[in-house]
């Protein structure tokens, strides 16, 4: 069966120091052939004469040593409170009104809001047109220095747009339904 | 009883396939619509080669060989946003081969006290065998459950435990939801799962590590 899972944490002691999610990453499997080469080459002080050169030089460029400011870097840590889904209903001057739904406490009704745009990231300003959808989070963040701030943010929904071929297909799949509805 | 909350938490889509790590630079996400542009500008890339592409962005971590693409989640960003990419990343690479998805969902959390992390331990995996044969305080390291569902077929759910490597005292969950994908519309049916489930998914995987932390603790 192929795994798809990620084999637990990290059990190197030199990754505790690096942030979550590249220690998360350095345990994450890569197929067993380079695994394999990748734990000869770090526990193997000799050269492999058999090996072949791209291999070679492929080992030796993901086990270079990684520098100092990548591997101590440590991201702010955000720690949500409230998710809302977001569906612009209708864009105003310098603002946009949205009908929200509450995903923390999803017993709770729809509402309308009005967002102001500068509460939107400059790239995610063009995404901003009816029936665009976003998420909205509030939550606190903590700073690598350990400050908290509460923060709020608007993210757009990045889906893609529909091709031809797919708008066709569901045309055609539309007409042989209706076909089949109003034939009589 | 309190609420367990996680103080560290993720989400991780795996897929199992034949792709092409060279694709995969930060800039076809950006030119597809998939990532904002300041995102990919300031993405930092940690390898690129034909065999392996490795990166990062504010928002994500990308590991993709020529068998196996993950995407990951910041710690403790929300998981609708890897949900997108994934969907957009395969509806614009519609012809992959995939033979199998996992949506995974890590969590760590951190322990009242050393008492109650070791009596978790010790529920989840009795020392009673251990204790006459082996000298001092044996303790669990790692606990897989495995669960096979009947329906869809070839799909299954893991549950690994272990002593969290960034809280102490504190347990790590990860689970791994597994489906297989069947036939030639492989990715179809994955992307469709990851479309229908993928909320569920990231929900059940935190009831079962409430479940199991508040059946230890009682």
């Amino acid at each position: 069966m192929p795994d798809t899972s990620l084999s637990g944490q990290p059990l190197k002691a030199d990754t505790f120091d690096r942030s979550f999610q590249v220690a998360e990453m350095s345990n994450w499997r890569i197929s067993p052939e380079l695994s394999a080469g990748l734990k000869q080459s770090l526990s193997n002080t000799t050269v492999d004469q058999e090996r072949p050169d791209n291999e070679r030089e492929f080992l030796a460029y993901v086990t270079r040593p990684i520098p100092k400011y990548t591997r101590h870097k440590i991201a702010a840590i955000l720690r949500p409170r409230q998710l809302w889904e977001g569906t612009v209903v209708e864009c105003q001057n310098g603002s946009f009104v949205a009908r929200v739904i509450d995903r923390t406490e999803p017993s709770n009704t729809d509402e309308l809001v009005t967002f102001e745009l500068d509460e939107v990231s400059p790239e995610d300003k063009k995404l901003v047109q009816p029936g665009a959808s976003f998420y909205w989070t509030i939550g606190v963040e903590r700073s690598p220095a350990g400050q908290i701030q509460n923060i709020d943010r608007v993210m757009f929904r990045r889906l893609p747009g529909w091709r031809a071929s797919s708008v066709r297909d569901a045309e055609r799949e539309a007409g042989s339904i209706a076909e089949l509805l109003f034939s009589e | 009883m309190p609420e367990h909350t996680p103080e560290f938490s993720g989400s991780v889509i795996v897929l199992v396939g034949s792709f092409n790590p060279a694709i995969f630079q930060p800039e076809w996400f950006a030119r597809n619509g998939l990532l904002p542009q300041g995102e990919v500008d300031s993405a930092e890339l940690q390898v690129i080669h034909p065999h392996l592409c490795q990166f990062e962005t504010e928002s994500f971590t990308f590991q993709i060989t020529t068998d196996r693409f993950t995407a990951a989640t910041k710690p403790n960003t929300i998981a609708g946003p890897l949900q997108d990419l994934i969907l957009g990343t395969f509806y614009v690479l519609e012809h992959t081969p995939v033979q199998a998805m996992g949506m995974n969902r890590v969590l760590h959390f951190a322990m009242e006290s050393e008492e109650a992390w070791h009596r978790l331990g010790d529920k989840l995996a009795p020392k009673e065998p251990w204790n006459d044969i082996l000298k001092g305080r044996p303790g669990m390291r790692n606990l897989d459950i495995l669960t096979q569902r009947e329906s869809p077929k070839g799909s299954s759910l893991t549950v690994k435990v272990q002593p969290s490597l960034l809280i102490q005292p504190g347990v790590y969950f990860e689970i791994n939801d597994h489906y297989a994908a069947s036939g030639s519309a492989g990715l179809k049916s994955m992307m469709e799962i990851l479309r229908n489930q993928w909320e569920t998914s990231q929900k059940k995987g935190e009831e079962i590590a409430r479940h199991i932390l508040e059946w230890a603790a009682a």
